[in-house]
Order: structure tokens, then sequence, then C-alpha cells
């Protein structure tokens, strides 16, 4: 098994962010008793004209589909362990401090389809429903900014598989 | 980078009675270069091939990925919600 890594330097006021994210999208995965529409939008409808159809496939793949997520959030989660440590307000230079995020290649796509789904989920809250919409909202710019990293992880991983002949 | 065989296989003893698709849909969220990225790793598409297909679901607002039996196509449209995309299932209309 490889285990090369790619190490990308960030700020740490960012990798605590996410960190805060990815807790959140856990907490909201784990509770499999409420219908949050973020969470369907997570496990779309594949029979919008079959009601019938529709239901046997969402019992039979929903609760699977959310424990992958959880699964691949937590290989998130474990990598950004190095950024638990700074709880409590940080200091301007701190939080601005550069540091490394090391992901192991093999999770790149725990990563891309993690940071995806927080996308997601982000986007159903803030009501994105076209590309280049502009929200008011400070959650907007958490939204723009994934999607920043979310375009450099891309590139990472089709660099990690040109390299490996796929 | 080496084309992949495109050749349809025409044995049409081997052809699924009823054939259904997999539609992926636009959604405003995912990344051009993260849905090419799904097309060509979990199907195997050739990197002009998945651009096509994400250009069409960009363009059209969707495109059909995958055709085959029900069983695969449902395996296929689980796999595409792991990734975030917006899939469905359908016979295909003749």
């Amino acid at each position: 098994m490889s285990r090369r890594e790619i190490v990308l330097s960030i700020a740490v006021l960012e990798g605590v962010h996410l960190a805060r994210l990815v807790d959140d999208f856990r907490d909201l995965l784990a509770d499999r008793t409420g219908d949050d529409p973020a969470v369907r939008r997570l496990t779309p409808n594949a029979y919008p004209d079959d009601e019938g159809a529709a239901s046997a496939f969402s019992e039979s793949t929903r609760d699977d589909l959310l424990d992958r997520r959880l699964a691949d959030a937590v290989v998130v989660r474990t990598a950004l362990a190095p950024f638990d440590s700074d709880v409590g307000p940080l200091s301007e230079a701190d939080a601005m401090a550069p540091r490394d995020l090391v992901i192991a290649e093999d999770d790149l796509d725990a990563w891309l389809r993690t940071l995806t789904a927080i996308r997601l989920v982000i986007a159903d809250r803030l009501g994105i429903t076209a590309e280049d919409q502009t929200s008011d909202d400070g959650r907007g710019d958490i939204y723009d900014w994934l999607g920043y990293r979310l375009e450099l992880l891309i590139q990472a991983a089709d660099e990690v598989d040109e390299r490996r002949g796929r | 980078m080496a084309a992949p065989d495109l050749e349809e296989i025409t044995d049409l003893s081997a052809a699924p009675l009823e054939p259904w698709e997999v539609v992926v849909w636009n959604d405003p969220v995912n990344l051009m270069s993260y849905v090419v990225r799904v097309f060509r790793t979990y199907f195997g598409y050739s990197t002009e091939r998945a651009t096509a297909l994400m250009l069409a679901v960009h363009n059209d607002g969707h495109a059909i990925v995958a055709t085959g039996p029900r069983e695969t196509m449902e395996v296929h449209a689980q796999a595409m919600h792991d990734y975030g995309l917006w899939a469905t299932v359908r016979k295909v209309s003749r």
C-alpha cells in the first residue's frame, strides 16, 4: 500500500475552521431521525417519477451511503488533528501562521467527496440555486474558500493519477 | 494518453431485454473538474469522454452516463450519490 502523501501549507485559522466544519458535518450525518433538506440533497431521489421504486431504493441504500460519508469524514477529520490544539482565541499572528496539512494520496478521494458534500450542505443552507451566485451571508465566503481548496485538491489528485498511470 | 476502445458491444443476445440508464443532472455546486474526475475514475472513461459528458450535463442540464441492466444502473447511481452528484435511474425510452 502506498503511503505517499501530499503536504499543503494552510493558515492555522483555515485548519481550525475546516475541522469545525467537518465536526458539524459528522453531527449532521449521525442524526438519522430528522428530515434535513441538506441530507436529502446528499441522498437524492433516484426515481423522481416512480414513488415505489424511489422509496425502495432509498430504504436499501440511504443508511449505507451516510455511513460511507461518515467514514470519509473521519479520514478527513483525523488529518486535521494537528489543528485541535488551537482552542480558544488566537492572536492574529497565530491565526495566520502557516502549518502543514498532510494528506495521504490514498485518502484524496475521501477528501474530495467530503469537501464536496460540505459545500452541498452549505449551498442548501444558503439557498444557492445558480452558479456564480453571491451571498452576503458570511458562510458564502466559507463556501467560496472550500471551492478554492477543493479545486486545488482535485488538481493534486489528477496529478497523482497521471503519475500512477491511471 | 492512450484512448480506450470505445467500440460498443453489438452482440444483441447479450443485450439486456429492457435497458436502463443513469442520468446525471446539473447542479450549481459541483465543480466541473470534479465531475470530470468522477466520470473518469469511476466509469474509467477517457478524459475526453468524461469532459464531453460533463459539458453535456452543464450545457443541456443532464446527460446519460451509463446504460445497462437495472441492477447495475442502481449501483452506478449509488456511486454517483456517494460523490455528491445528482443521479437518477430510468428505463431507456424507445
